[in-house]
C-alpha cells in the first residue's frame, strides 16, 4: 500500500502546488480590495461579495452564462449525437466524413475565432451574408447587434466542439452489440423505440461523461468572446470568464476579479456535483 | 474454482497488484529513500521560489546617496516600441548616457502594447518593478494617485539648464498634479487626417488638401467630400474609417473628441462634469452618425477596414501611423484637422517618461532629466514630436522626419502642436472608457436617439468622474 502512496506524491505535490495552493490564495484575494495599480491589499471581508452582487453588470454577466451554457450543451450534444449516430452506419465517404467534422477540434481556436469574425462581418463585407445575398436574403449584423451576437458565439463555439463529442458517442454507439439491436427489430421496435429504449439507455454513460465536459467548457469559453466580440455589443456576450479577464487586466481590480473567479469555481463544483447525482437515476450500467 | 488474487472483485473495486519481488523488503527501503529524495526536492524547489521573491523586494528600495555620483546604477526602463530603427535612437541616447556616468547602464525593455500596462504593473507588483517607462497620457492620473509615479518637479523645476518652462502648459497637463510633476512628455502628437490620394484622384473628387488650401476644409465639407466619394468607390472600401478602427470597440475618444473640439464641446470638463450631452457635443455625433447611417460614407461596425490596406480613403491618425505607410502601394498625404463651427481645435495623443515609485527613483530621474533635455529632444524627434518650443520650432526638427517633408510636418505637426489640447484625462478613465464603449452600443443603430443615448452615457459616466 505504500508504494501506491509513493506513487501518487508526485502528483499530490503537485495538485497541493498548482491547484490547493492558489485556491486558498483566491479565496485570500477575494476577501480584499486588491489593485494591482496601488499595490494594496485591505481585508474587507464580506463587503467585497456584497458589492459584487449589488453590480448591475454582474447580474448581466450571469444571466449571460446561464444562456450561453444553456444554449450551447443541448445544442452540441444533440448534433454530436445526430452526427454520431449518421457516422455509425457504414458508407461510402464515412471516414472522410468523421474526419471533417473533428477537423475544428483541432484548429487553434484563435484562429477560428479570427477566421469567423471576418466571415460575420456585417453589411456585404462579410462571406455569409454574401452567401445569404445570393439567396435572396439579408443577413444582420452577426457580431453588433445585440441579440444575434451571442448565437454567433455560441454557433461558433458548438461547431468548434462538436467533433469531439461525437466521437465519444460515435465510440460508445459501437460498443453496443448488435445482438441486441436485432433482438429490438425483432421483438417489433420501430427505429424511434430502437433509439429511444435501447441506445439512449445504452449511451447514458457516454451523455453523461459529455455533458459534465462540454457545460464546465463552456463555463471556461473565453478566446472565442474575447476575440469575436470583446463581450460587447452593449456586454451582451460578456460571461464571467471574460468579466474576470476585463476587471483583472483592464481595470487592475484583481480582488473583484478573484471573487468573479471563486463564483465560477463554485458554479462549476455545484454543476458536477449535480450532474454526478443525476447519474443514479438516469444511468443504467453504473456498477 | 476460486478467483485469481489479481481479477478485478465483484464489489467493483479495483485490486492493485502487490508488487512483489525477489530482494522483498529491499526494494521497499530503496523506493522510501527516493521518496525522502523527491519530498526534499519539493521543498527545496518552493523555498526557492518564496527567497527569490523576497530577496527582490529588498533589493528595490531607492537609491542612497547625494548629487554628483560617479557611479551609475543598472536602469531598465520599459517601453512599448518594438520598431528597430526606433529602439535604435533610444539605445544611442543610453550608450550617450553611459559615457557621462561611468557605470551607468540603461535597458530598454520592449514590451507588446496590448499587454504593457499588465506586465508593468505584475512586474511592480512582483517587487521587480522597472525604473522607468513609457506611459500614455489617459493613464497617467489613474497611475499617479495609486502611488506608482514618483514627483519628479524637485530635480526639474529648479534646474535652469534643463529649462522645464520650454514645455507649454497644455503637453504637461496630463502629468502634473498640485504642486508635483509625475512625467515628462516623450512624444506629444497632434491628430490629423491622412487620405489615400489615388482614390480621389481616380474617382475624379476633389482631395481634402485641395479643400484645406482653398480655405474650405471643415467638418461639413469633409462629410460632403466622403459622401461625394463614396459611390466611385469599390465594393467594401469606404470613403471614412475611424482611427486605428478602433472607435467601436475599444477607444471612441481616439475618433470622436476631435470632432466634438471642433464643435466646442468636450467629453467631460476639467472639473469632471460629463458634457457629453452637450448641444455641442451632441451636433459632432450627430455628425458622425450621419455619416455612418446616411451617407454609408464612414465605416459601419462589425466591419474591418484598414487605412494601410488601401480600403479607407481618409482616417484620422498621428505622425507615428505614418510608419505603417512606408510599403503601401498608393500615393497618400496628410492635412489638418477639418475646423468646426469655432475654428480650429487641435488634439493631441501623448506618451511621457514616468520615473515609477517602486524602483531605483534617484538614478532613473537623472537619466529622465538626461534623456529629455533639449539635445536629446532634437534627437527623439525624428520619430516622436516634441513638446518643447525650442525644438517644435527648430529646422532641423522640420527637416529630420523621415515620415514627412518639411512643409506637411509644419501644417500637421509643428502649427497644432502649439495650441493642441490634451484627451480627455481622469483618475478611473478605463473605467470611464469602457462604460462609454458600452452605452454607446445603443448609438451606432439606424434609429438611434443621439441625444438620448449621450445623456444615458452622462448617466452612467459621471458617477466614475466625481467619485
Amino acid at each position: 500500500m505504500r508504494t501506491a502512496y509513493t506513487m501518487l506524491l508526485p502528483q499530490l505535490a503537485g495538485f497541493a502546488l498548482f491547484v490547493v495552493v492558489p485556491l486558498a490564495w483566491l479565496v485570500y484575494l477575494s476577501l480584499t480590495d486588491y489593485s494591482l495599480i496601488s499595490g494594496r491589499a485591505d481585508f474587507i471581508g464580506v463587503d467585497g461579495y456584497r458589492e459584487t452582487f449589488q453590480d448591475p453588470l454582474f447580474r448581466t454577466v450571469l444571466w449571460n452564462t446561464a444562456v450561453f451554457t444553456l444554449g450551447m450543451v443541448p445544442l452540441n450534444i444533440a448534433l454530436a449525437l445526430a452526427l454520431a449516430l449518421m457516422l455509425d452506419r457504414s458508407f461510402r465517404g464515412r471516414t472522410f466524413f468523421r474526419l471533417a467534422f473533428f477537423a475544428p477540434v483541432a484548429t487553434s481556436a484563435v484562429a477560428w475565432a479570427l477566421v469567423w469574425r471576418f466571415i460575420l462581418q456585417g453589411e456585404q463585407q462579410g462571406v455569409l451574408n454574401q452567401g445569404l445575398s445570393l439567396v435572396g436574403m439579408e443577413g444582420p449584423n452577426w457580431l453588433v447587434e445585440p441579440g444575434w451576437a451571442m448565437g454567433s458565439i455560441i454557433a461558433t463555439r458548438v461547431l468548434k466542439g462538436v467533433g469531439i463529442n461525437m466521437l465519444i458517442l460515435l465510440a460508445a454507439l459501437q460498443t453496443i452489440p448488435s445482438e441486441t439491436l436485432e433482438a429490438a427489430k425483432v421483438d417489433g421496435a420501430t427505429p424511434w423505440k430502437a433509439f429511444r429504449h435501447v441506445k439512449v439507455p445504452l449511451l447514458a454513460p457516454a451523455l453523461l461523461l459529455v455533458t459534465v465536459i462540454t457545460t464546465i467548457g463552456s463555463l471556461q469559453v473565453f478566446d472565442t468572446i474575447l476575440l469575436m466580440t470583446g463581450g460587447g455589443p452593449a456586454n451582451s456576450t460578456n460571461v464571467l470568464v471574460s468579466y474576470v479577464f476585463f476587471r483583472a487586466f483592464r481595470t487592475f481590480d484583481i480582488g473583484y476579479a478573484s471573487r468573479l473567479a471563486l463564483i465560477i469555481f463554485v458554479i462549476s463544483a455545484v454543476l458536477t456535483v449535480l450532474q454526478w447525482r443525476a447519474r443514479r437515476k438516469l444511468v443504467y450500467l453504473e456498477s | 474454482m476460486t478467483a485469481p488474487r489479481n481479477w478485478p472483485s465483484t464489489s467493483g473495486a479495483p485490486v492493485w497488484p502487490s508488487i512483489v519481488s525477489p530482494r522483498g523488503r529491499q526494494v521497499r527501503h530503496h523506493l522510501r529513500h527516493r521518496w525522502l529524495a523527491a519530498a526534499l526536492l519539493m521543498v527545496a524547489l518552493a523555498a526557492g521560489c518564496v527567497g527569490s521573491r523576497e530577496d527582490d523586494r529588498a533589493a528595490a528600495p531607492a537609491a542612497t546617496g547625494g548629487t554628483g555620483e560617479e557611479e551609475g546604477a543598472d536602469l531598465r526602463f520599459a517601453v512599448f516600441i518594438a520598431n528597430e530603427a526606433q529602439l535604435e535612437v533610444l539605445n544611442g541616447i543610453a550608450d550617450d548616457y553611459a559615457r557621462e556616468r561611468p557605470g551607468a547602464t540603461v535597458t530598454y525593455e520592449s514590451i507588446p502594447a496590448e499587454e504593457y500596462l499588465t506586465k508593468v504593473l505584475l512586474q511592480t507588483a512582483g517587487g521587480n518593478a522597472p525604473d522607468l517607462a513609457l506611459l500614455l497620457e489617459r493613464n497617467a492620473a489613474n497611475f499617479r494617485d495609486s502611488g506608482v509615479l514618483a514627483d519628479v518637479a524637485p530635480a526639474l523645476r529648479d534646474d535652469a539648464e534643463y529649462g522645464l518652462d520650454d514645455f507649454p502648459d497644455g503637453t504637461l497637463e496630463p502629468w502634473q498634479h498640485e504642486e508635483g510633476l509625475y512625467g515628462v512628455p516623450f512624444s506629444t502628437s497632434p491628430f490629423f487626417v491622412m487620405y489615400n490620394e489615388d482614390l480621389f484622384t481616380e474617382a475624379g473628387v476633389p482631395t481634402p488638401r485641395e479643400l484645406f488650401e482653398d480655405g474650405r476644409w471643415n467638418w461639413e465639407s469633409l462629410r460632403g467630400l466622403a459622401a461625394e466619394l463614396q459611390p466611385a468607390l469599390p465594393q467594401g472600401t469606404y470613403a471614412f474609417v475611424n482611427t486605428d478602427g478602433t472607435l467601436y470597440d475599444q477607444q471612441p475618444h481616439l475618433s470622436l473628441e476631435q470632432i466634438i473640439r471642433a464643435y466646442g464641446g468636450e467629453s467631460w470638463s476639467e472639473a469632471g462634469d460629463c458634457t457629453l450631452d452637450e448641444p455641442e457635443a451632441v451636433e459632432a455625433i450627430t455628425l458622425y452618425h450621419g455619416m455612418i447611417f446616411e451617407d454609408g460614407s464612414a465605416v459601419p461596425p462589425g466591419v474591418e477596414v484598414a487605412f494601410p490596406a488601401g480600403q479607407a480613403a481618409m482616417t484620422l491618425g498621428q505622425l507615428s501611423r505614418l510608419s505603417q505607410l512606408e510599403d503601401a502601394d498608393f500615393a497618400w498625404d496628410v492635412v489638418p484637422l477639418p475646423e468646426g463651427p469655432v475654428g480650429q481645435a487641435d488634439v493631441f495623443g501623448q506618451a511621457g517618461v514616468v520615473v515609477l515609485a517602486g524602483g531605483n527613483v534617484e538614478a532613473a530621474t537623472d537619466y529622465l532629466r538626461f534623456m529629455t533635455n533639449e539635445e536629446n529632444t532634437a534627437l527623439l524627434a525624428q520619430y516622436w514630436p516634441p513638446a518643447r518650443e525650442a525644438v517644435l520650432q527648430s529646422p532641423a526638427f522640420a527637416e529630420n522626419t523621415p515620415a514627412l517633408d518639411a512643409e506637411r510636418l509644419e501644417d500637421v505637426v509643428v502649427t497644432p502642436g502649439q495650441n493642441a489640447q490634451p484627451m480627455p484625462l481622469a483618475p478611473a478613465y478605463e473605467e470611464i472608457r469602457a462604460q462609454m464603449v458600452s452605452a454607446f452600443d445603443e448609438l451606432w443603430t439606424e434609429d438611434a436617439d443621439v441625444a438620448e443615448v449621450l445623456a444615458t452615457t452622462c448617466e452612467a459616466v459621471q458617477p466614475l468622474l466625481t467619485p
